[in-house]
């Protein structure tokens, strides 16, 4: 398989696809790459991310990345939600991820960011990871001080 | 023995495996691979030949010289232009668009009109955003309302006293639709409109005729044609390249110049500022001469005979949607195609760990696939080394890929 476990499961099973019935925040991206389209939808309740649901039209990574995020920042305080970086969705991925498919694991921590922006939230932070120069190593891809992402716009989709 | 088996061997890369199996390729709309011959031509002209052209007095100067302008012949042979002087050389088909959106941009007035169509690749939409931006001109596009072809009622209607230019694809990248491009170049010229065909994916597949098609303007790269990357051709008719100012300045392209204005040097040298790609040119001329050797029409025939092949075996498959003109009508070397509930990305990861190299997008023809309804489709391509063996090697894999995902 190329895909590990997870990915497959939470592609085929997510457990936070969704929409919130009039969310607090809300963030819609493209990948200019491939066309995928995600959007995060966030309830927040005295600053913290009570719930958090995602759609859109993405690849299996894409979808369970975001899938695996917002497991990981749900009951979560914003500003926590919005410090989270690649190594821990992938962590929970449990799947080595190719330099060019990075963008994927990456887009739905933009899309969250974006979201969580207007709440006063770090958008421009490094999310950890994106599409890493070939000449690193393997093993340093996951280290948090990577660049951050280049020309993600911060446009309010809602 | 076909086509493909006898040439293979002309191709080093093929011989590699990847993911542990052999390598079949079919991503040779993005860009080909290159034969031996044209590799080798390169390392010559690298390890004996190199020199700056046109101004070096020396041996070398004039060994590179001659390899550069014979690479000019050997294109204007290959593309049934009349002289030497309509070959334009560019960095690839990209480039030569964009030139032409800027030789013909300056001569754009406000209200101006500039036709496209649905079907561009982007290579061939964003130029002309640019140039109606710069100059107050109006984009208009002919729709693909059945998905498949241009609508030519549309065209008619679309087609006015203010096209100034007609900027089309000769095939689609994405759909394989071969347009009837001399026809449209006939009415738009009736209509008093230039014509650019953007003719990548149809310049290493189909045997050109320049004169025929009558197009004022044609582009396409040597990369997608067993060339190198780095190279294009522009194509220009004469009589329009003289009565158009040039866009980029510099040596090369000037004959005699002062501190305040300069006089142009002729064609086809006017368009060519600046040190040009020797290495790419000649690279071009080696991949040129071999499919002159295999002959053009034979690789029509055996790449829409896999093309066909591809169509169907893909379309008998539960799931599967095939885009593009019905099997048995002429296309494009490209098959592009969707497994229901499978993202193209992933079923293009899929494929590759079984050696198969295939593309996954949007093909950079976002408005086309808007026009479809979808995000992007997987796309197999063929050249003149691919087999039959190879498109079944496909059509079984893409039958597992439910079950992989």
């Amino acid at each position: 398989m190329v895909y590990s476990t997870v990915i497959r499961d939470r592609f085929r099973h997510p457990r936070f696809r969704g929409r919130i019935v009039e969310p607090q925040a809300a963030f819609e991206d493209v990948n200019p790459l491939c066309g995928d389209r995600i959007r995060i939808e966030c309830r927040i309740e005295h600053g913290t991310l009570s719930d958090a649901r995602h759609h859109g039209d993405s690849c299996a990574i894409c979808a369970a990345s975001a899938d695996v995020l917002l497991e990981i920042v749900v009951g979560r305080a914003t500003e926590e939600a919005a410090a989270v970086l690649a190594a821990a969705v992938l962590e929970r991925l449990e799947a080595k991820i190719r330099p060019t498919r990075m963008r994927c694991v990456t887009l739905p921590i933009s899309v969250l960011r974006g979201a969580l922006a207007s709440l006063g939230g770090h958008p421009d932070e490094p999310v950890g990871e994106e599409a890493p120069p070939l000449r690193r190593r393997p093993d340093e891809r996951l280290r948090e001080e990577a660049p951050p992402p280049p020309g993600v716009p911060h446009v309010k989709a809602t | 023995m076909t086509l493909g088996e006898l040439c293979r061997a002309d191709f080093p890369i093929l011989s590699r495996t990847v993911n542990g199996h052999p390598l079949a390729y079919l991503d040779s709309a993005a860009s080909s691979q290159k034969p031996r011959q044209v590799i080798e031509a390169i390392q010559r002209y690298y390890e004996r030949s190199h020199a700056n052209v046109h101004r070096s007095i020396h041996t070398l100067g004039e060994e590179a010289t001659e390899l550069y302008e014979g690479a000019r012949d050997a294109v204007c042979g290959f593309i049934g232009a009349r002289s030497r002087e309509e070959v334009l050389f560019t960095r690839g088909t990209t480039e030569a668009i964009n030139l032409v959106a800027q030789l013909v941009g300056r001569t754009l007035r406000p209200a101006d009109e500039v036709l496209v169509t649905e079907m561009e690749h982007h290579s061939n939409l964003i130029p002309w955003q640019m140039a109606c931006r710069d100059h107050g001109a109006v984009l208009r596009a002919v729709p693909v309302p059945d998905g498949r072809h241009l609508d030519l009622d549309a065209f008619r209607r679309l087609l006015g006293g203010r096209t100034r230019i007609v900027a089309v694809t000769h095939v689609s990248n994405v759909l394989g639709t071969i347009n009837p491009v001399a026809d449209l170049v006939r009415e738009a010229h009736a209509a008093g409109a230039l014509v650019l065909v953007d003719g990548a994916q149809a310049a290493p597949h189909l045997a050109l005729d320049m004169v025929a098609l009558g197009a004022d303007f044609y582009a396409f790269s040597g990369h997608k044609l067993l060339g190198p990357t780095g190279i294009g051709v522009l194509y220009g008719r004469k009589e329009v390249l003289e009565r158009l100012e040039p866009a980029w300045g510099g040596g090369e392209m000037i004959k005699e110049v002062w501190i305040d204005h300069a006089q142009w040097n002729d064609l086809p040298w006017r368009f060519e500022p600046g040190t040009p790609p020797i290495a790419g040119a000649v690279g071009l001329a080696a991949a040129v001469e071999y499919l002159d050797k295999l002959g053009m029409p034979r690789v029509t025939v055996h790449e829409q005979e896999l093309t066909r092949r591809a169509q169907d075996a893909l379309a008998a498959i539960p799931g599967v949607t095939v885009y593009g003109p019905p099997s048995g009508e002429g296309r494009g070397a490209v098959v592009a195609f969707n497994v229901e509930g499978i993202h193209p990305h992933d079923g293009a990861a899929v494929l590759d760990e079984a050696g198969i190299a295939v593309r996954a997008g949007h093909h950079c023809a976002q408005p086309l696939m808007k026009r479809l309804g979808i995000a992007g489709t997987l796309r197999a391509s063929f050249s003149v080394y691919n087999t039959a063996a190879e498109v079944e090697r496909l059509a079984r894999a893409v039958a597992t890929l439910p079950a992989q995902l």
